[in-house]
């Protein structure tokens, strides 16, 4: 199966074309803030040079967050737009997953950290046995402070990792339904060890932290005990998402909807005076204004909330 | 030629299906306009997610509604701006990608010039030079078009606001006043059997050039609000709506004048507000002049309108590279 990855959660970008999980041409680029700009001249240049039609691609994986919102809609919309232009189905993969993923043929804890900016990083836990990585910890978003506090007390065993898988949660935008992410991740809940008895003494876990969040705070991390993964592992890939993405189509019967985004923070409902009052291009100084637009829209065909 | 239009500049998630830049297929708008309500305006973030959400079921009923499949489309269009950024982003990424996906070319369209081409669309003999009168809550502007040396269409500006946009003025003044959001709508409700002329509010800029003020009139409903507690709220909206409308129209009719205009056309959500249309419909009349006086389902944002300027724009600059930018602050070209 042919599959298009993309990739938009932080501030690099890449795709990837993959078959059957296995990378056929990829681009990566750290795009600040031009994800639309890149993205689909990109998702074009591969399939140019890997000689694949549009036609032949049968299926769509993006990575649907937790990251940067405005990076990840960039994603989330073209992934939707190409899925429903050629009914296609679209799956979800994890920013965190996708990190955490290349590290897990390494036995221990590992922690994907993106940055969330304004001084929160979106992680979750994971524990590998050398070949599978089992999540232990859903995806939420914390301070570097915390995070350290929590990577510090599994490094030096006085806290037992937690055991029971968590369903990964999602930030649901007020009063807006949506889809619920349909991934969850490979967990491989057969060779899950028993849980410590509560009185027994913790295992110092080795924890690997991952994930440009991660980079961004590695002194404080390694400070506290974690392993902090070199500059070249912080951004998630899109061959990863595409190989989780197929993983996750193979496995699943049936798709339900699109993919919604994993925000995990709600909507900062401060209003954008400032952003709203640029549709009349430069405003004057002085206009502190409200910036809302007058009228009710009615139309021949209309769709409500 | 068929286009399929996106448009997501704020707070309207619109799509439409559009024939030769003249007639719209179908024209689906999907307003997020309940969800701001509770913030007495728009939410930036929150718009954007509505936007992602809704983006491709509301390019499937576009296409299904105008009975389009994908491969009769000519192109694919989007606002690329001005905007909000984020929301921009969502239609234009969308676009792009649907573009990519059916092999065919993308078109970006900047918003204003849609709201200018907004009455090709109900009127293809609309007789140029017209002057066009803009207001919404992003902006007021008074727009010459014309035709150009080359045969197409190019733009002039008039003049245009120095602080709050009008609809801007009516959302503050319905907020002031407890009316709710939109102000628009609210504002015309509430001045339904008030006097126009119960309160001699200010006319900003009166007799001055052609651009616009209205910061000053929001500040005098408050002093006079604060001075007299107890004037009927219907007469307050009226008199607050009489102002604008009057300032709107006596320049809008001026310049018409000065240009020599064969029209007057208005368009953005202001103009949906029935004492402005009726007004520029009676002066227009008076003048001698024709009054083109779009739907209120045209004057609002839509994307039939992007379609409209897309067909226009396709012809005369060809394709939009898919790495050409969103620009919240993109600007109409002017001549
Ligand atoms: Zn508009």
């Amino acid at each position: 199966m042919k599959l298009l990855a993309l990739e938009t959660a932080t501030r690099a970008l890449s795709c990837a074309l993959a078959e059957d999980g296995r990378p056929l041409a990829s681009f990566s680029l750290v795009a600040g803030q031009r994800h639309a700009e890149v993205l689909m001249p990109a998702v074009d240049h591969i399939c140019r040079v890997a000689g694949v039609a549009v036609q032949e691609i049968e299926a769509v994986a993006v990575d649907n967050g937790p990251g940067l919102f405005t990076g990840l809609r960039v994603g989330l919309a073209a992934g939707y737009a190409i899925a429903s232009a050629r009914r296609l189905p679209v799956v979800g993969v994890s920013s965190l997953e996708a990190l955490a993923h290349p590290q897990r043929r390494r036995a221990g804890l590992v922690a994907p950290v993106v940055d969330a900016r304004r001084g929160e990083v979106f992680w979750s836990l994971y524990r590998s046995d050398g070949s599978h990585l089992e999540q232990l910890e859903a995806p939420s978003v914390v301070s570097p402070d915390v995070l350290a506090g929590k990577l510090a007390a599994l490094a030096k065993g006085l806290e037992p990792p937690p055991n029971s898988p968590t369903t990964p949660a999602n930030g649901p935008m007020p009063s807006v339904t949506g889809p619920t992410p349909s991934v969850t991740g490979p967990v491989t809940s057969a060779d899950r060890p028993l849980p410590p008895a509560a009185d027994a003494p913790a295992e110092p876990s080795l924890v690997l932290a991952v994930g440009d969040g991660a980079w961004r705070y590695r002194d404080l991390l390694g400070d506290a005990g974690a392993e902090v993964a070199g500059p070249g592992e912080m951004w998630p890939a899109a061959t990863v998402v595409a190989e989780l993405g197929w993983r996750s189509l193979s496995s699943q019967k049936q798709l339900e909807g699109l993919p919604a985004p994993v925000y995990l923070r709600q909507a900062d409902v401060r209003i954008g005076w400032e952003e709203v009052a640029g549709r009349v291009g430069p405003v004057p100084p002085g206009n502190g204004g409200a910036g809302a637009r007058t009228g009710s829209a009615s139309s021949g065909a209309r769709l409500d909330m | 030629m068929k286009i399929l239009a996106i448009e997501t500049s704020c707070d309207e998630t619109a799509a439409a299906v559009v024939e030769d830049g003249r007639r719209a297929l179908s024209s689906v708008v999907s307003s997020q306009a309940n969800l701001h309500a509770s913030f007495g305006g728009v939410v930036p973030e929150v718009a954007s997610r509505a936007h992602l959400q809704l983006v491709a079921p509301v390019v499937d009923a576009a296409l299904s509604s105008a009975g389009t499949a994908p491969d009769e489309l000519d192109a694919v269009a989007a606002t690329i701006g001005p905007g909000l950024v984020g929301s921009l982003l969502v239609g234009a990424s969308a676009a792009k990608a649907y573009a990519w996906s059916w092999g065919l070319p993308f078109v970006g369209v900047n918003h204003m010039e849609g709201h200018l081409h907004a009455a090709f669309l109900e009127d293809p003999t609309l007789a140029l030079p017209t002057v066009v009168l803009l207001v919404s809550g992003g902006h007021t502007m008074l727009i010459c078009m014309q035709e150009a040396a080359s045969g197409g269409v190019e733009y002039r500006l008039l003049g245009q606001t120095l602080d709050d946009a009008a609809g801007e003025a009516f959302d503050k003044v319905a907020r002031f006043l407890g009316l709710g959001y939109p102000g628009g709508p609210a504002i015309e409700r509430a001045a339904t059997g008030g006097r126009p002329d119960a309160i001699a509010f200010p006319r900003g800029l009166a007799g001055q050039g052609f651009d616009f003020s209205f910061s000053g009139l929001k500040t005098s409903v408050v002093r006079y609000m604060r001075a007299n507690p107890l004037v009927p709220i219907a007469d307050v909206a009226a008199s607050f709506q009489e102002a604008v409308v009057d300032v709107l129209v006596a320049k809008a009719r001026r310049a018409a004048g000065e240009v020599s205009a064969k029209a007057v056309c208005i368009g953005g959500g202001v103009a949906a507000n029935t004492a402005l249309r009726e007004r520029v419909e009676k002066v227009c009349r008076q003048d001698g002049r024709a009054a083109f006086i779009p739907s209120r389902s045209m004057c609002t944002d839509n994307a039939a309108m992007i379609g409209a300027t897309a067909w226009f724009r396709l012809r005369t600059d060809g394709p939009t590279p898919l790495d050409t930018p969103v620009d919240p602050n993109l600007r109409l070209p002017l001549v």
